[in-house]
């Protein structure tokens, strides 16, 4: 694919591809451009004027963030005359910057201070009066301070470009000129009256801002960046697991940023990784072992706390070994939830698993192509998305997907029961189904043509938009499927056949991006925990009556029918951070470390394994859960090949778990994330799985309308969860809001 | 002899802006010609006649059409630039308020040219009163066939739409311009590419002088060497020019190109107001670099001859300023007029005409000192060919060349400056 | 929120666009037309009628000049002060006009009769000095002449 031009740049010849960006040549080639405006992906602006260079028979300076590379070009990068100007550029700068810099959250990683030290001047020439502009707080989550600013717009470009929110713009004129969101300096007195910066609050134009103009509110004047310690891990809030720095000031929550860069996500978070994760630095977390007595829950050893445990346990698996119960949760490590299944193991109970309701181990066990990762799905052509609601539960999937869409063009088509915010700006194709009519449309890429358009009527599409879906999936050159996690049963296993079916017609590649709800689901799956929460919950009580919970809040999240069941145990232990409504249940709760303060892996939705590091040690007496599972086994005598280390966990998964084979915490360390391997399911006969999505499409309610309403900005990511809520900015901006509603369905 | 009756002819006819009138005196006689020629020769008659576009730029008209991709499966617009904000013009307002029909005749040919059916009048806001007048002449030339589908049963379709600005005079800078009318701020774009490849709404377009527009049925009519033959070898025709400031007579006259400078003053002008000495004038609207009665009294109206004595023709808004003037206070009034109207976009503009406006201040406070206006051209040459759009430079080119022209009148401002405190004082 | 004359005018505009934002700079125009200055509501409405968030309605209304966010009395009285009125005496204008009623540039009167806008070039550089009152023009202005105009409005 394309041309390659010769130029040539200080004296010196290059190579590169025909229409690249001068500047991204110099750079990748060690010439230093300085520059604000520039910015990888985003449009070109040519508004600093910082990356000015010479060409040959140009009569201007020219921009190099807007010059395509050509054949023969001669360009100089280094003369008297770009230096000069250069330092012009800078003296324009700064001169209306405050240069406040030791009060300033961004001295030190700060590009305007790192490009006035190479390219500036060391006279400031400035001997007039500075402008005076007064600092906004955009939003509980972000203040602006105008004077700043340097005007790149790279802020801009990130809210409209990167992310389809469209809330930050220009406004006023000239050097009156500011960015900001609606509403901004049309009271005269400033923001006082209120926020006014309306959406999805990630943060990222923080995180793009070259200066200290646009600020994250819960981290300002908390640290200098050298006075922090960052340690990249891997975010806990949903199942696309993204990269973030965690800094962490003495044993103290300072931040999260995304400037790795090297991550699956880039620079990217969303708001719940980027301001959600101040939980575990929360004075509430619980730090010491308790057992309930007398109805009140009192501090223990954990010596006490584990031997009341194992006798209790002891007691009821010696009747009966399936009457003790072992959950894990989507929400552990890989570590964690495969050492609580070899404790089930040695405790012979056939009773573990985890609470889960959706159902991709059905999904998984009827793969028949292999799982994209959002790398892929960035360079996608064409993206059948069947269900799912990436803006708002999988922020990376959705940056993904919009990435396709705006830089190549993708051809993305929905299929959706709700009008969600990528279906209506994003989709060039929505079939906006009647609720729980998913099935009807997927059987119309199996089924004959003669079908369509009743099954169209079933699913209350327009006939000739389920027509061109087939047509345009069947004819596909490539495709990949992004399935939601509200698709379930036979409707899913006839998506995860959907590949071997179209291969059948004609060979493409094809892949899968489940959108897998939790941090961990994908792991905890291929930890041997299957979904089988709620069908061991109808046994509490009767055929079980102990059980040990881990990171899991089923009566919060599920409600009453999990309050009484659990009520009916004999004996509940539960591992935990926070005094949940289920734990507030239990005879014993353990503390447990967050992600933030143990070593581990998260398998994401893309199946990649990634690493999570301690940032930080956890305060009081927490234990990681793999540590407390092998305390107890210790002292109830069952032998699980107890390892002591999160490592030699992971070496046996590595050894155990099929997909997992070579992968080491030195390989992620280096590759950042593994995508671990899978086997393919064979393909079914079409009749059989015709059949199946008829008997899901005899259930569809024919009487349902379409829901006309589009899904509400923050649905997803303004709601709080276990461990959102218990950040403070968090709760502080959404826990008085409908849309925050704590609600565990999200972490 | 003087003045030239081309574009202005019927500036004095009653009911000028009617189309029974235009019609009584030939109008609509070149369009009928046009519709029979094709679409090249059109182009290569506008680029014999060497009109240059009358905007500013002075860019040959014909050359910037024949850019057009005329065989792109997109469509192609025109889009009149009717946004004549560049301080000393006015001259676009009689074109458009006294004949408008010419302006439609003219566009229509050239959107016939380009393969345009749709064409747009970007008028600037202040001009409110015209809007109503172009929409009625439009409508009767939608009514008598002029406009609309099937133009004189060619099969040819246009139709021109008219649309206010609100205020900005970086819209008369073309991408901003179509910026504008695609319903944003009016920032100029990056070029390349150019509007004739990827222009309004990512479509081939473009955007032409109202007074270039208005010139185009003439010379369908009478020819191109006949056009030519008006004005000079390089700039062929007759040009507008607002005369403004201190003569007896200002007002827009149509002069052939190439007429000498101080005939427009003494001749169409009757002369400096009250007898007074000319001391200096702004030849081609705001943005150009000042000259003084010396220069002046070498200059031509036309492309070279301004460039011969350091300025442009530019718009051709000649501001005349007698001996009375402070050339300081005139300086200080279109740093301020630059200042309020810079886009904002790029830095050296937003910032550099902030800050010379402050050292401005500074002077006409009396705190003014020799450094500042070293400090004034040294900030002048940071602007200079490094901004993103030509307002950079039409905002320091008056300040340079009225320093350097007149520089007691800057001097004049400055105080001494402090004695340095030594020591032994202390 | 408009009658519904105006409403139509409003549908006529956007459907005489081949792209519909283009309709952005009109429908402005027409709402300060009839309600003095741009409101909230207007921006929030013309924001949902051309398919935009309010922010990208605001950023448009704050950089023109000819838009007002707070109300621009009965006659705005915009006087051109660039370099050819400036020579014919502009500035001999505007401060008449200051003494006159009291007020300085971008400032409204308090009975809310008048609004004093300087403004840049108008166009009339060859009938200079001039203004604008509210869209008319009145110009080769001179002291008694703007008392004329003043105390002939209605």
């Amino acid at each position: 694919m394309g041309d390659i031009v010769k130029l040539k740049i200080n004296g010196k010849e290059f190579e590169a591809p025909k229409g690249k960006l001068l500047i991204e040549v110099c750079l990748e080639n060690g010439i230093n451009i300085p520059n604000f405006c520039y910015y990888p992906d985003l449009t070109p602006q040519a508004a600093c004027r910082m990356c000015l260079v010479r060409i040959e028979k140009m009569p201007k300076m020219a921009t190099s963030c807007t010059v395509e590379v050509a054949e023969g070009m001669v360009v100089t990068t280094d003369t008297e005359e770009l230096k000069d100007a250069r330092k012009g550029m800078l003296d324009f700068i700064l001169g209306n910057h405050p240069l406040d810099c030791p009060v300033c959250d961004k001295g030190g990683q700060c590009e305007l201070q790192n490009m006035t030290f190479e390219h500036g001047t060391v006279f400031a020439h400035y001997n007039v009066k500075k402008n005076n502009t007064p600092e906004w707080r955009l939003s509980p989550f972000i203040a602006y301070d105008p004077q700043r600013c340097v005007r790149c717009y790279r802020c801009i470009r990130e809210c409209t470009e990167v992310m389809d929110v469209n809330a930050l713009g220009k406004i006023f004129r000239g050097h009156h000129e500011v960015i900001g969101p609606y509403g901004l300096g049309m009271d005269k007195s400033g923001m006082e009256k209120g926020y006014s910066l309306d959406c999805e609050q990630c943060g990222n134009c923080v995180e793009i801002c070259p200066v200290g103009a646009l600020l994250s509110v819960d981290s300002r004047f908390r640290s200098r960046p050298w006075d922090m310690k960052e340690t990249v891990t891997t975010c806990t809030h949903c199942g696309d697991g993204c990269q973030m720095n965690l800094g962490i000031r003495g044993t103290n929550y300072v931040r999260v940023a995304s400037k790795d860069m090297t991550g699956i996500n880039g620079e990217f978070l969303c708001v719940k990784g980027r301001y959600g994760c101040s939980f575990i630095s929360n004075p509430e977390r619980i730090t010491k072992p308790m057992i309930r007595r007398n109805g009140n829950f009192e501090a223990v050893s954990w010596e006490e706390a584990l031997k009341f445990t194992a006798s209790k346990l002891k007691e009821i698996s010696n009747s009966n070994k399936d009457a003790v119960a072992v959950l894990g949760s989507p929400r552990l490590t890989n570590e964690a939830n495969f050492t609580l299944r070899r404790f089930a193991k040695g405790l012979g109970t056939k009773n573990v698993g985890q609470v889960a309701d959706a159902d991709w181990d059905r999904f998984f066990a009827n793969l028949t192509a292999p799982i994209a990762t959002h790398k892929d799905v960035k360079k996608a052509k064409v993206i059948l998305m069947i269900g799912g609601d990436a803006t708002e539960n999988h922020p990376l999937s959705g940056m993904a997907i919009r990435y396709a869409v705006r830089k190549r063009q993708a051809k993305l088509m929905i299929v959706n029961s709700r009008r969600t915010k990528i279906a209506r700006r994003q989709a060039k194709l929505f079939l906006h189904t009647r609720p729980n009519a998913e099935a009807a449309v997927v059987a119309a890429l199996f089924e004959a043509e003669s079908e369509v358009s009743r099954l169209a009527e079933l699913a209350k599409v327009k006939v000739e938009q389920l027509q061109k879906l087939r047509e345009e999936v069947l004819n596909s050159e490539e495709l990949i499927i992004v399935v939601g996690p509200e698709i379930k049963g036979a409707t899913l296993e006839a998506v995860a056949q959907l590949a071997a079916f179209l291969n059948k017609h004609k060979e493409r590649p094809i892949h899968y991006l489940p959108l897998a709800t939790y941090n961990n689901t994908v792991g905890a799956l291929d930890m041997g925990l299957l979904p089988t929460g709620h069908s061991l919950m109808r046994g509490f009580g009767s055929q079980i009556q102990a059980l040990y919970l881990a990171g899991s809040n089923p009566v919060e999240q599920y409600g009453s029918e999990w309050h009484t069941a659990l009520k009916k145990l004999s004996f509940l232990a539960v591992a935990e951070l926070f005094m949940t409504e289920t734990a507030k249940l239990a005879d014993v709760v353990f503390p447990v470390n967050s992600f933030a303060e143990q070593d581990g892996t998260f398998t994401n939705n893309a199946t990649q394994v990634q690493r999570v590091n301690r940032a930080v040690e956890g305060g009081g007496q927490v234990r990681p859960d793999w540590m407390v599972i092998n305390a107890l086994a210790r002292e109830m005598h069952v032998d699980i090949a107890a390892k002591g280390s999160a490592v030699s966990i992971f070496r046996d998964i590595a050894a155990e778990i099929p997909g997992y084979n070579g992968i080491t915490y030195e390989r992620i360390k280096k590759e950042s994330a593994v995508q671990t391997t899978r086997p393919l399911a064979s393909a079914k006969a079409v009749e059989a799985i015709c059949q199946d999505l008829g008997a899901e499409c005899a259930r569809i309610d024919t009487k349902a309308e379409l829901n006309k309403t589009n899904v509400a900005q923050g649905e997803g990511l303004f709601r709080l969860g276990t461990l959102t809520k218990h950040s403070p900015v968090m709760q502080e901006a959404f826990g008085k809001t409908e849309k925050g509603k704590a609600d565990t369905v999200t972490a | 002899m003087a003045e030239l009756k081309v574009l202005t002819a019927r500036f004095n006819t009653p009911n000028s802006t009617d189309i029974d009138t235009y019609l009584k005196d030939g109008g609509y006689q070149a369009i009928a010609k046009a519709l029979k020629m094709t679409q090249d020769d059109i182009i290569n008659e506008v680029k014999k006649s060497a009109l240059r576009g009358r905007g500013g730029a002075g860019f040959s008209a014909g050359m910037k059409w024949s850019f057009v991709p005329r065989q792109l499966n997109k469509p192609k617009y025109l889009v009149c630039n009717a946004d004549e904000s560049e301080p000393g013009t006015c001259k676009d307002r009689p074109l458009m308020e006294l004949d408008p029909h010419q302006l439609i005749e003219g566009m229509t040919i050239a959107s016939y040219a380009l393969g345009a059916n749709l064409s747009f009048i970007y008028i600037r806001g202040e001009y409110w009163y015209l809007v109503a007048i172009l929409e009625k002449a439009i409508q009767q030339a939608r009514d008598r066939g002029y406009l609309g589908k099937n133009i004189l049963g060619s099969g040819f379709d246009h139709d021109i739409i008219v649309h206010p600005g609100a205020g900005a005079y970086i819209c008369g800078e073309e991408t901003a311009l179509l910026n504008s009318l695609e319903g944003k701020r009016g920032h100029p774009r990056i070029k390349p590419p150019f509007p004739a490849v990827v222009g309004l709404y990512g479509c081939p377009t473009v955007v032409n002088n109202v007074e270039t527009l208005a010139a185009v049925p003439h010379i369908i009519n009478k020819g191109a060497d006949w056009y030519r033959s008006l004005g000079t070898e390089k700039s062929g025709g007759s040009k507008m020019f607002s005369l403004s400031g201190h003569v007896n007579r200002p007002g827009n006259y149509e002069v052939r190109m190439g007429y000498p400078l101080m005939d427009l003053i003494n001749v169409e002008g009757g002369g400096m107001r009250g007898g007074k000495k000319l001391k200096a004038v702004i030849v081609g609207g705001s943005s150009v670099p000042i000259i003084n009665a010396e220069d002046s009294a070498k200059c031509n109206l036309d492309y070279e001859s301004c460039q011969s004595v350091g300025t442009m023709l530019g718009s051709g808004g000649v501001i005349v300023m007698d001996e009375t003037v402070d050339i300081f206070e005139t300086t200080f009034n279109l740093i301020r007029f630059y200042n309020h109207e810079s886009c904002g976009w790029c830095t050296p503009c937003r910032e550099g005409t902030d800050w010379l406006m402050k050292i401005f201040k500074k002077i006409k406070a009396g705190m003014g000192e020799e450094s500042d206006l070293d400090l004034i051209l040294k900030l002048c040459f940071n602007i200079e060919g490094r901004s993103h759009c030509p307002l950079g430079e039409a905002a320091v080119w008056p300040i340079t060349s009225a320093i350097k022209k007149f520089p007691e009148d800057f001097k004049k401002h400055l105080r001494k400056s402090l004695p340095v405190l030594s020591m032994a004082n202390a | 929120m408009f009658s519904p004359e105006i409403e139509k005018k409003i549908d006529a505009t956007i459907a005489k666009y081949p792209h519909k934002r283009s309709a952005l700079l009109p429908l402005i125009h027409i709402a300060q037309n009839e309600q003095g200055q741009v409101t909230e509501d207007a921006i929030s409405y013309i924001a949902e009628r051309l398919d935009l968030t309010p922010v990208e309605v605001y950023e448009v209304v704050t950089f023109y000049s000819m838009y007002f966010l707070e109300p621009i009395g009965k006659y705005n009285l915009q006087v051109c002060r660039t370099i050819s009125c400036m020579l014919c005496g502009a500035y001999d204008i505007l401060e008449h006009l200051r003494n006159k009623l009291g007020i300085k540039n971008g400032e409204v009167t308090k009975d809310g009769r008048f609004r004093l806008t300087e403004v840049e070039c108008l166009g009339s550089c060859s009938t200079a000095p001039a203004m604008q009152v509210n869209f008319d023009y009145h110009e080769n202005l001179t002291p008694e002449k703007v008392d004329q105009i003043l105390s002939k409005l209605p």
